[in-house]
């Protein structure tokens, strides 16, 4: 290799775990940022494809990754943060905006506040603030949020990927429900002329 | 019984004076859909007017006396704003309906009949049906771009009570709103407006027959023929500026919500399916996955260097040699594992054979009883091995350690061996 990477160790030590490097790891995102082709090029012959994201943060992809079911402790994170996104928009507000720039505190959450949200919680074995807490600083240890000492916390970048996840889920579904309804039914083109 | 008393004359003054004292009152009317009943409109006029300066029942009256309000029909009562004042009203407060595109076409068809009566009237020299149809088509080109502006101004209303009011309704209901617009008005509009769309011909037509009509000297009044010559240029570049503009306004809107609306969607669809599904099933179809990578360290040049140096260096191992000859030490076992493994070949070189439970017995003398039924097992549940029990008298065989009773069982042949009979 002819020029060495910065922050190599510290990087991969972070990515390995299944962790983003965002803007709040300052030295480690400059670096990836600084020379992303770099780092790609050197990661990709250990079979971990580096990923820039277009909110610009980073993390691995394995194409074995692809073929294996995603861990079951991630279900947790996914439940609360889809009962988030819901209740978001159900109140009209801005989804992404909403969630990306406001601070959440545990207390004022809606996961605890409906019954089907509880149940929703409930089935991956989450049932008081104790386990929320648990949760969102789990959340924080992966990269998708920021835990405050004052039991707040933000979500960072990466949360991003979950709202990508939402929107695969939707066309998914409004690609089934067009084929079964009209196989011929034109698109929905945004693009007008 | 009193005589009905006679309508009052409406003079501008009076009326314009009325609407000035109850600008709030005629906007709540004018922006209610459908009719309202008498007392809808008292409850309006209780909320909206000022009661304590005129009564609510004169302030009704008011309304009827100026022709305001109409019934729906004749003797009806509901009643509606009377469709002059409304179009004021829309007007001054920048209020609009969309134009759909059936109205449009409605306008196209409306210009293409007048063409045709045009080069009609000048082929056979009518200069009254030219004037007709003339005029026609001078009311029918402003009524389109009124109605295009006004489309253009109902987009930015919608547009600006988005901005202005962004969290009383829910994200899909304003997507489904500004959806509504572009799908329904704008874009169909838009297709019709468009350099080679419908009103582009129509209108190329029309010139050309408007044209006709002055060049040929069939209709004296000029001044009209050239104003809709001048209509028609205007409507042609404003039709689909004005069509774009909305687009652009609408178009990022659009886009913003569309999205919100999706992940909304996507989230309240997986959260549905997770009453539905396994918990294991779920997370494959609605996780995003994470990379965990197995490597523990990267490996850098010096890593490298390191393990290839090892590699390098180390001493060459011959390969374990592996001892098959069974002996003293072999375990038992492992004996008795491999006489089991070659007894159905050992059988195969015997076949037919009548009794196997003789045949193994004598054949193998050493074995105990237990040894004797499993070699008896192996050799009953051999798929490649035709197996009968011939049932009779049963007879006793002996082993090393003890007899086994039985009644005959033959093996008669191999499968896929030519047959032998017993």
């Amino acid at each position: 290799m002819n020029t060495p990477l910065p922050q190599l160790k510290d990087i991969f030590d972070k990515l390995r775990q299944g962790a983003y490097i965002t803007h709040e790891q300052g030295p480690l995102h400059a670096a990836l940022a600084e020379n992303y082709e770099g780092y790609k090029e050197y990661f990709e012959p250990l079979g971990l494809n580096l990923i820039r994201h277009p909110r610009d943060f980073f993390f691995f992809h394995t194409e074995t990754a692809e073929g294996t079911p995603p861990a079951a402790s991630l279900a947790p994170m996914a439940v609360f943060s889809f009962i988030l996104i819901e209740a978001a928009a159900n109140e009209g507000r801005p989804v992404e905006e909403y969630l990306l720039t406001e601070r959440f505190t545990i207390g004022t959450l809606p996961h605890l506040k409906s019954d089907r949200y509880k149940a929703h919680m409930r089935a991956v074995e989450v049932d008081d603030e104790a386990g929320l807490r648990k949760l969102v600083k789990s959340m924080a240890t992966k990269g998708w949020a920021e835990y405050a000492t004052d039991d707040s916390f933000r979500f960072l970048r990466p949360f991003h990927r979950l709202f990508d996840k939402c929107q695969e889920i939707s066309m998914a579904a409004e690609q089934e429900s067009r084929s079964v309804l009209d196989p011929a039914a034109p698109k929905i083109d945004p693009e007008l002329n | 019984m009193r005589e009905p008393a006679e309508p009052m004359q409406i003079t501008p003054k009076r009326f314009f004076d009325f609407c000035a004292n109850h600008v709030p009152l005629l906007h709540a009317i004018a922006i209610k859909p459908g009719d309202v009943s008498e007392s809808q409109v008292l409850q309006m006029i209780r909320t909206f007017s000022d009661i304590s300066a005129e009564q609510p029942k004169t302030t009704w009256e008011r309304l009827q006396e100026l022709q305001i309000l109409v019934p729906v029909e004749e003797g009806s009562s509901h009643y509606v704003m009377s469709q002059p004042l409304l179009h004021l009203i829309n007007f001054l407060y920048n209020d609009a309906v969309p134009t759909s595109p059936e109205i449009i076409q409605g306008y196209i068809a409306a210009l293409e009949s007048a063409r045709k009566r045009i080069a009609i009237g000048v082929e056979t020299g009518d200069a009254l049906s030219v004037a007709m149809a003339t005029n026609e088509v001078d009311h029918t080109l402003r009524r389109m771009q009124d109605d295009l502006d006004a489309t253009h101004r109902a987009v930015m209303a919608e547009v600006a009570r988005y901005k202005a009011d962004r969290t009383s309704v829910s994200v899909r209901e304003r997507y489904l709103r500004i959806l509504s617009l572009m799908d329904q008005y704008v874009h169909p509009l838009v297709e019709i407006v468009r350099v080679d769309g419908l009103l582009e011909s129509t209108l190329n037509e029309t010139d050309l027959v408007l044209r006709a009509a002055r060049e040929q000297g069939v209709y004296v009044e000029l001044g009209m023929v050239e104003r809709n010559e001048r209509q028609i240029r205007v409507l042609r570049r404003r039709a689909i500026h004005t069509l774009n503009e909305s687009r652009k306004e609408l178009q990022p809107l659009y886009d913003v919500l569309r999205r919100a609306s999706a992940i909304a969607h996507g989230a309240t669809l997986a959260l549905g399916r997770l009453r539905q599904m396994k918990l294991e099933e779920w997370v494959a179809n609605y996780v995003t996955p994470t990379t965990n990578a197995r490597v523990e360290v990267p490996p850098t040049d010096e890593v490298l260097r390191r393990i290839i140096d090892e590699v390098i260096s180390h001493p060459p191992v011959p390969p374990p040699t592996l001892d098959f000859t069974e002996n003293a030490d072999t375990p038992p076992d492992y004996t008795r594992l491999l006489w089991l493994n070659e007894l159905p070949t050992i059988l195969n070189e015997e076949l037919p054979v009548k009794d196997v439970t003789a045949w193994l017995t004598q054949t193998f003398p050493e074995k105990g009883t237990s040894d004797a039924l499993l070699g008896l097992s192996k050799l009953l549940f051999d798929p490649q091995l035709e197996v009968e029990f011939k049932g009779g008298k049963s007879k006793l065989y002996r082993t090393r350690d003890g007899q086994l009773e039985a009644s005959a069982i033959s093996i008669t042949k191999q499968t896929g061996k030519p047959g032998r009979t017993a």
